[in-house]
């Protein structure tokens, strides 16, 4: 089957088996290995790409459900000024905050955290944190105890609100 | 908490070295790996716990053709032996026909074939016959030995320690002497290291010789069991590490196995192969920590002075040897716990099973230990009436003590600093009864811990293995830092990065630590045992020193005298060529060790902790929250404080869910659970918000006074936690973990203690 | 790690192409594919015999939330358990069903999974979700490629148990199913879906799909509410459920349904509960009587671990989802339409 997919803003087309798992189109049809396998099932979150802006687990999205939808992985979160890259947000406030050990979980941590700050406002409130754990939920980290990631994406969350205007 | 002194790049929060990598997903674990013709290898494995192997059958009616199998008769045919060495060689790659089975899950063949989905396939059609035997499932059978696992009394390794007695009944005696003996028994569960990576590895051959790259935290373990393996010398095998996604221990010795099979199959393929295990696959089949059955004695004066301590451990070993006199010896060594007593005894043995061998886990034994030790105190506290934290302070190993194995502790004895650190911390007690905002009646407790662990290896281990490590400028004048010890998410490559810098005035980002390859790096021992930063960086710190100091004579000999490195090394590297100093470790003065009487040094220095925990019980439920959780951890130095507050804070949270959540169920000798929808870790919305305090009470002879910090947060906190479901309901729980239906069992006790109090 | 098994699967875009591929379909060789947050982990593991999928996220219908008569609202089987959560119709006129959407899994599978899917949830029993190497080791169960119960040794029947979040409070709330097939359309009310029976607990005909589930209207002074167990504070299955409408009429109670889910194959809709709590106020006598009818009727089984622990926990999930009833708006001030 021919799937015609957007992914991080480019036109893609691989012809695949349509139940072939999204997570083996990037990794292996499309050579993006950033988007990591934990378990398999759905339940650890290292896979996690945006599928038309929200998160999902691509190990058990098929490929012939994404036909003209829009995937974005962890390569396509950092953006590109003066011929370099500039880390998204999240990405920065991460590796300031030292949210990043191992590092296997993180692609899945970034993408999700991506989505967070863009459409899941954190306020700067107390119950910042308990909405970002909340949200995170569906990624596990077993290097951090989560607190120092959890600093990140509320640090990248303010510097969102910021970096629109706001105090 | 001491003043944290930046020195140059040391004591600062420094970015990862391999940070912006790991952000992008530009890092490259194995399975990233593109390797052009690859197979991939799978493992056909044991159904059954105990029986001999009759027959390995392939379906006749199977197209075999781009399958390779491999079995235990392909390892001797071309000059190898069937053996995963580690400290023996009882354990085979593959069991050989005739040979025993000793587990579920044991490797019996293996597969390779062009994709994944043939190879599973492929899998499938090996049909191994077993002839199955009467299983051994628990340390209680196993030490009856009517069935004969391991020698004749299923006994792996046995250690005794005794201190202020000649024998047992000397002992008995002194035991004797008690105002009051608390006694208690307490088994520890399994646990699953759970990191997210599964476990893996590629091979490919090349002019006879092999090389190895995967997810490991020893590149020379594997080195070192290949050798055997292949019949080969050191120069007939490459092992590089890839990037690796969590150890905690799990990666220690079992990437052996995986790297055996690998080479096994890309030899016999004549192509790369890659062998990457499945979630699942790999919790029923990779190693968990020792479940572990501690039988101890408090004797008491009557004025709360302990007067001896007697401890018999027993933990399982599984179906091989492994690493479990290892783990039990430093389980031991921990066992009478950071407290002042004249006469211990402790008893330990670690026994065979018919469970999938079991082995490293952060902390190494020491957690299985210190949950019974922290439950005693905290029984004697409340038995006499007193504070626990104030009980702990009183009785806490100070300068000029001795421990169990009559080491007097001389430097960097931060007991005091971690328990005054806590007691500062604590602030009132919540209010111990309350409604939760869904109307549960919920009761409240606080429970806290106070632990140590030893810094490297045990008694003359360092010695022994004699770690190297080399920092290098380069003839293109780069600084390199060469070591064996690998960044597992750790931060060892950082840290290093900031300890070489520091010695050459660089900025860590001008040192390159070069990724782990055993025809690249020396050996500077494994991974593991807290010994990175304080023994490996110490060699990295000396040895980057000797090369500012060579240098530096280069420079003044050449009329530059006193210039700083970063100005000269371009010069003296495009005059000199490579300069590479690589140094051996040298153990500080005074450390005396005697393996026979388990007497002496059993470490050059030990990691202080405290640990303070708050929990809500629901009463209806039984589901325990953790609301607080506050540890402090003496490391001797910060070199990098963010990256040690978050290595102590993802061992807290491991010890947590030890103690509250996490379960390896086993079933006929099987992990019962072996998925991570059923075997589970805690998840963002299951942590609490960590505190740490950072601690600094300088180790003299560390890299800038830092000691051993990887293992020491997993060690206390799970007893904090257990001491403070206690403290809510006011019954003993003494055993790991305490899951809702532990606590619901006992629920007529602890309402019937309730209503009294 | 491990890919799926090759799958025929196909993508019709309506109703009519579905249910003929389906009766063109072997029975048991084709299922239906909408999320796969349940489908994909019982591929891998080896525990559905499906060869053919049928795919259905093209079908616009399915995905839809439709206003039907007497106000009642459709909510199309592949809507996503994310999208029930947050509609403002479902949130104001059936809190427990959205409140059960909002507990499922974690963000990203509730992006993912369905209404549909959760209804038609595999059942599940810790002897059943695990590997087929596994399940090989221990000769299989009643549930897959055996005969022998290892929950209830002497059982003849799989007690596998229904681990879904929405069933309880859809039989709460009194939803009907509409079912469509080549042999026409069939209506059945969510509690008559289910059978006992663990290996195959719902009457799904082999060709039929499920279009859509319909909520009725509340009547006025209806309260609802869902509470559920579970180990941790997300992705796991619930351990059980409970979901309960109450319509109170001058402080008065008019009509109770409580339904326990997660026990076994069949969520339990309490019986006897109008003699105890009918033409009284719902007060803390007549919480905690029908918390002691659900002690008695309900009895979790070893299927998903500690049955003492869970049956200890009926009463007071029980009581507590009666504690925090919320209001379900009466039809004429659902502006939010």
């Amino acid at each position: 089957m021919k799937v015609s997919l957007e992914v991080n803003g480019a036109a893609r087309a691989v012809d695949v088996d349509p139940w072939r798992r999204l997570l083996d189109v990037l990794r292996e049809d499309l050579r993006l290995t950033g988007t990591k396998e934990g378990c398999g099932e759905g339940e650890c979150g290292a896979c996690t790409v945006l599928l038309d802006g929200a998160p999902v687990n691509a190990c058990l999205v098929a490929a012939g459900q994404c036909h003209g939808r829009k995937v974005t992985t962890v390569e396509g979160l950092a953006g590109h000024a003066d011929g370099g890259a500039v880390l998204h947000e999240v990405q920065a406030a991460l590796l300031a905050c030292g949210g990043a050990q191992c590092g296997i979980c993180t692609p899945g941590i970034a993408v999700c955290a991506s989505w967070i700050v863009d459409a899941e406002p954190i306020g700067a409130d107390a119950g910042a944190r308990a909405r970002v754990r909340e949200l995170l939920a569906g990624n596990i980290c077993r290097c951090t105890g989560y607190q120092l990631i959890v600093d990140a994406v509320v640090e990248a969350a303010q510097a969102r609100r910021a970096g629109e205007g706001e105090p | 908490m001491a003043e944290l002194q930046p020195a140059g790049p040391v004591g600062r929060p420094v970015p990862r070295v391999d940070g912006v990598a790991k952000v992008t997903g530009a890092a490259h674990y194995v399975d990233d790996l593109d390797l052009p013709g690859a197979w991939h290898g799978a493992t056909v494995r044991s159904t059954v716990a105990h029986g001999v192997l009759d027959a390995v059958d392939l379906d006749p009616d199977y197209d075999w053709t781009d399958v390779v199998v491999v079995t235990a008769a392909d390892i001797a045919a071309a000059g190898g032996r069937n053996v995963v060495t580690l400290i023996e060689e009882d354990q085979p790659a593959l069991v050989p026909l005739g040979g025993r089975v000793m587990h579920v899950d044991e490797a019996i063949a293996l597969v390779a074939a062009p994709t994944r989905a043939r190879a599973l396939e492929a899998r499938r059609h090996v049909r191994p016959r077993i002839s199955a035997r009467p299983a051994v499932l628990d340390t209680d059978a196993a030490l009856r030995a009517e069935v004969k696992l391991y020698g004749d009394d299923n006994v792996f390794k046995r250690f005794v320690i005794r201190k202020g007695h000649g024998d047992d009944a000397a002992f008995e005696d002194a035991m004797a002497g008690a105002d009051r003996i608390i006694e208690g028994v307490y088994p520890t569960a399994a646990q699953e290291q759970m990191y997210i990576e599964p476990q893996g590895m590629a091979a490919h051959w090349e002019d006879g010789r092999c090389f190895l790259v995967g997810s490991m935290q020893c590149p020379y373990y594997v080195h070192k069991a290949m050798k055997a393996l292949l019949g080969c010398d050191g120069d007939g095998v490459v092992v590089t590490q890839a990037v690796t996604g969590g150890g905690f221990g799990g990666k220690e010795e079992y990437p052996s196995m995986i790297a055996a099979h690998v080479a096994l199959l890309a030899r016999k393929a004549g192509r790369p192969v890659k062998l990457i295990y499945d979630r699942g696959e790999d919790i029923a089949a990779t190693t968990k920590r020792h479940p572990c059955v501690t039988r101890h004695r408090l004797g008491l004066a009557a004025d709360g002075a302990i007067v001896a301590i007697d401890a018999d451990v027993v933990m399982d070993g599984g179906a091989y040897l492994t690493l479990s006199p290892v783990v039990l010896s430093r389980g031991v060594l921990h066992a009478a716990g950071p407290y002042r007593c004249p006469v211990v005894r402790i008893v330990g043995r670690v026994v065979a099973t018919n469970h999938p061998p079991h082995g490293a886990f952060r902390g190494f034994g020491a957690p299985q230990t210190t949950f019974p030790y922290e439950r005693q105190i905290d029984k004697a506290a409340r038995l006499l009436g007193v504070d626990p934290l104030a009980y702990r302070q009183r009785l806490a190993l100070r300068p000029g003590d001795t421990t169990a194995t009559g080491q007097e502790l001389t430097f960097s004895v931060g007991s005091e600093a971690v328990l005054e650190a806590i007691a500062r911390a604590a602030g009132p007690r919540p209010a111990r009864d309350a409604v939760s905002a869904g109307g549960a009646p919920v009761r409240r407790g606080r429970g806290v811990c106070f632990y140590f662990h030893g810094s490297g290896f045990t008694g003359a281990g360092e010695q022994r293995i004699a770690g190297r490590a080399t920092v290098a400028l380069t003839a293109a004048g780069d600084v390199e830092v060469r070591s064996s010890s690998t960044d597992i998410g750790q931060g060892a490559a950082t840290i290093f990065a900031q300890i070489a810098g520091a010695s050459l005035g660089l900025a860590p980002e001008r040192v390159r630590v070069v990724d782990p390859s055993t025809d690249k790096v020396p050996d500077s021992g494994p991974t593991v045992a807290s010994r990175t930063c304080m023994v490996v960086g110490g060699l990295v710190e000396r040895a980057a020193r000797a090369l500012g100091t060579r240098i530096a004579a280069w420079a003044g000999e050449h009329g530059r005298g006193g210039a700083p490195f970063a100005e000269v090394a371009a010069a003296a590297a495009a005059a000199l060529g490579e300069v590479a100093e690589t140094v051996q470790y040298e153990p500080p003065p005074g450390i005396e060790w005697d393996d026979a009487t388990y007497t002496g040094a059993a470490y050059p220095v030990f990691g202080w902790a405290a640990c303070l925990v708050d929990v809500a019980i629901d009463l209806d439920t039984c589901e325990v929250t953790v609301e607080r959780c506050v540890q402090a951890v003496d490391v001797g130095k910060a070199i990098n404080p963010m990256i040690v507050k978050g290595q102590i804070e993802g061992g807290t949270l491991q010890a947590l869910g030890w103690g509250l959540l996490e379960n390896v169920l086993y079933q006929d000798g099987k992990v019962a659970n072996a998925s991570m929808t059923n075997c589970i870790v805690p998840t963002f919305a299951d942590a609490p918000d960590l505190e740490t305090v950072l601690v600094e009470v300088p180790y003299p002879y560390g890299p800038h006074g830092a000691k051993g910090v990887g293992e020491i947060p997993m060690d206390g906190p799970a007893a904090a936690a257990i001491n403070a479901v206690v403290d809510a309901l006011g019954v003993d729980f003494d055993v790991v973990p305490v899951l809702p239906e532990t606590i619901a069992a006992r629920r007529d006790a602890w309402d019937a203690a309730r209503r009294k109090s | 790690m491990q890919p799926l098994p090759p799958l025929a699967w196909s993508a019709p875009t309506t109703i009519d192409e579905v249910v003929a591929a389906l009766a063109e379909g072997v029975p048991g060789e084709v299922r239906l594919h909408a999320g796969g947050t349940d489908l994909v982990p019982n591929l891998k593991r080896g525990v559905t015999s499906a060869r053919r999928l049928i795919g259905l996220g093209r079908v616009a219908e399915l995905q839809e939330l439709v206003d039907g008569p007497a106000d009642a609202l459709g909510v199309g089987a592949a809507v996503t358990l994310d999208d029930l959560g947050r509609d403002p119709r479902v949130v104001a006129r059936w809190p427990a069903v959205a409140e059960a959407a909002r507990q499922v899994a974690s963000p990203q599978l509730r992006r993912m999974a369905t209404l549909g899917g959760n209804l038609c949830l595999d059942t599940r029993c810790r002897f059943y979700d695990q590997s087929a190497f596994w399940r090989g080791a221990l000769g299989g169960c009643l549930k897959a490629d055996g005969d022998a119960c290892h929950v209830v040794p002497t059982g003849r029947k799989c007690v596998a148990a229904c681990c879904a979040d929405t069933p309880a409070p859809l039989i709460a709330a009194g939803a009907e199913l509409e079912l469509a097939s080549v042999r026409g359309p069939r209506r059945v009310h969510v509690a008559d879906f289910f059978a006992g029976d663990g290996a195959r607990n719902h009457t799904l005909a082999p060709d039929e799909l499920l279009v859509r589930v319909w909520l009725p209207a509340p009547a006025p002074g209806t309260r609802a509410g869902y509470q559920r167990l579970r180990r941790r504070g997300a992705i796991d299955f619930p351990l059980l459920t409970v979901a309960a409408t109450v319509v109170v009429e001058r402080d008065v109670v008019r009509a109770v349904t409580v339904v326990v889910g997660a026990l076994g194959a069949v969520p339990r809709r309490l019986r006897g509960l109008d003699a105890l709590a009918v033409g009284r106020p719902l007060d803390a006598a007549v919480r905690a009587a029908i918390a002691a009818a659900a002690t008695r009727q309900c009895h979790p089984l070893d299927n998903l671990g500690d049955a003492a622990w869970r049956q200890a926990v009926v009463a007071p999930l029980v009581r507590r989802t009666l504690e925090a009833l919320e209001p379900a708006t009466a039809p004429d001030a659902a502006s939010l339409r």
